[in-house]
């Protein structure tokens, strides 16, 4: 087979799926073997097709109507939240850079002048309230990032 | 919906191909229920048979054909006329067929033939045959072209390939597709 399509391809097909077949077509068809090929392979299918469209009734669109209606709410909830997800990890990400200053800072303190001459249960009730300060702040964080998720995934 | 909206009419209600889509309004384009069930009841046994003919199963063509509608609501693509609705729809399910592929979920094909319609069966089981043996694409382009019949501009636009392409590629399928279904027939 030198050629790869005929020029009478898509009327073989038409004349398929119309049933629109004339005689002329039908001798093209005998002597064409890439429109033989055609037939043979459209024609099965298209039996195929038809068994399969009445052989199984599609689902309720009322379902399927349903169904969309509830995702797009929840597209629609997610794309409200969205500034709001963002403005949690913004203030997140505020928080553990804060917590890092504080950090850094106190230890820079209690390497400075500062500290100097404290006792050392005074520099242990320092570090001790640093550490629960950062804990606290961090906690704090957490709980309103899971909240904020939970919000948003329970839509 | 807007009281000064104005709602779109059918131009051709016998021509399933060419009427347009009743929306709800013109300004939102948000295609309502009643006009939902039109372009369904008009659009999903074809819809449905490209899916089981290309995958083979029915559990996974119901489905597939419930995403696509899902999907085609959710997007709510600015289409007026039923035939652009059509391809779009023929494209997000080639679209999801494509995703099942990729993830390796094409190993099954269960699908037994179809009953009460003994005249054909044996072809039906040829040509069922013919198409588990083919590559998924090889399928779909065949589907698309001899049972939608779709030109190749609009397959490329369905499968999302270069229009050029689809001739060699549904020459290639054709051929494979003819060798297997000849082989079915001297073997009966």
């Amino acid at each position: 087979m030198k050629h790869i399509r005929c020029e009478r391809e898509k009327e073989v097909v038409g004349a398929l799926r119309t049933g629109t077949w004339t005689a002329d077509l039908g001798s093209h068809v005998r002597d064409c073997a890439i429109c033989a090929e055609t037939r043979l392979v459209a024609e099965r299918l298209l039996e195929s097709a038809e068994v399969l469209r009445t052989g199984h009734d599609p689902i309720a669109a009322d379902r399927i109507w349903r169904q969309a209606q509830a995702r797009r709410q929840e597209v629609a909830l997610q794309r409200a939240a969205a500034p709001l997800i963002f403005m949690h990890r913004l203030s997140l990400a505020c928080v553990i850079a804060f917590a890092t200053w504080l950090l850094h800072s106190f230890w820079h303190m209690a390497d400075g002048k500062l500290m100097r001459g404290w006792t050392l249960p005074g520099i242990e009730t320092a570090t001790m309230g640093a550490a629960i300060a950062v804990v606290s702040i961090a906690v704090g964080a957490w709980y309103l990032l899971r909240e904020s998720d939970r919000a948003v995934s329970s839509v | 919906m807007n009281a000064h909206s104005e709602v779109w009419m059918p131009v051709h209600k016998t021509d399933a191909f060419t009427a347009e889509i009743v929306w709800s309004s013109e300004e939102d384009a948000t295609m309502d229920e009643q006009a939902f069930q039109s372009l369904y009841e008009a659009t999903a046994r074809p819809i449905l048979a490209y899916l089981t003919g290309v995958t083979g199963r029915r559990d996974v063509a119901d489905d597939l054909l419930q995403e696509t509608y899902c999907r085609f609501l959710v997007r709510q693509p600015t289409i007026s006329r039923e035939d652009e609705a059509r391809k779009y729809l023929f494209r997000i399910a080639t679209n999801l067929l494509r995703d099942r592929w990729r993830r390796g979920e094409d190993k099954q094909w269960t699908e037994s033939p179809e009953e009460g319609f003994e005249p054909n069966l044996d072809k039906q089981i040829d040509v069922r045959s013919a198409m588990r043996a083919l590559k998924p694409r090889e399928r779909e382009l065949l589907w698309l072209a001899y049972v939608e019949g779709m030109n190749h501009a609009e397959i490329a636009e369905a499968m999302g390939l270069s229009a050029m392409s689809i001739r060699l590629l549904l020459f290639r399928a054709r051929r494979r597709a003819a060798a297997l279904l000849r082989r079915g027939e001297e073997i009966r």
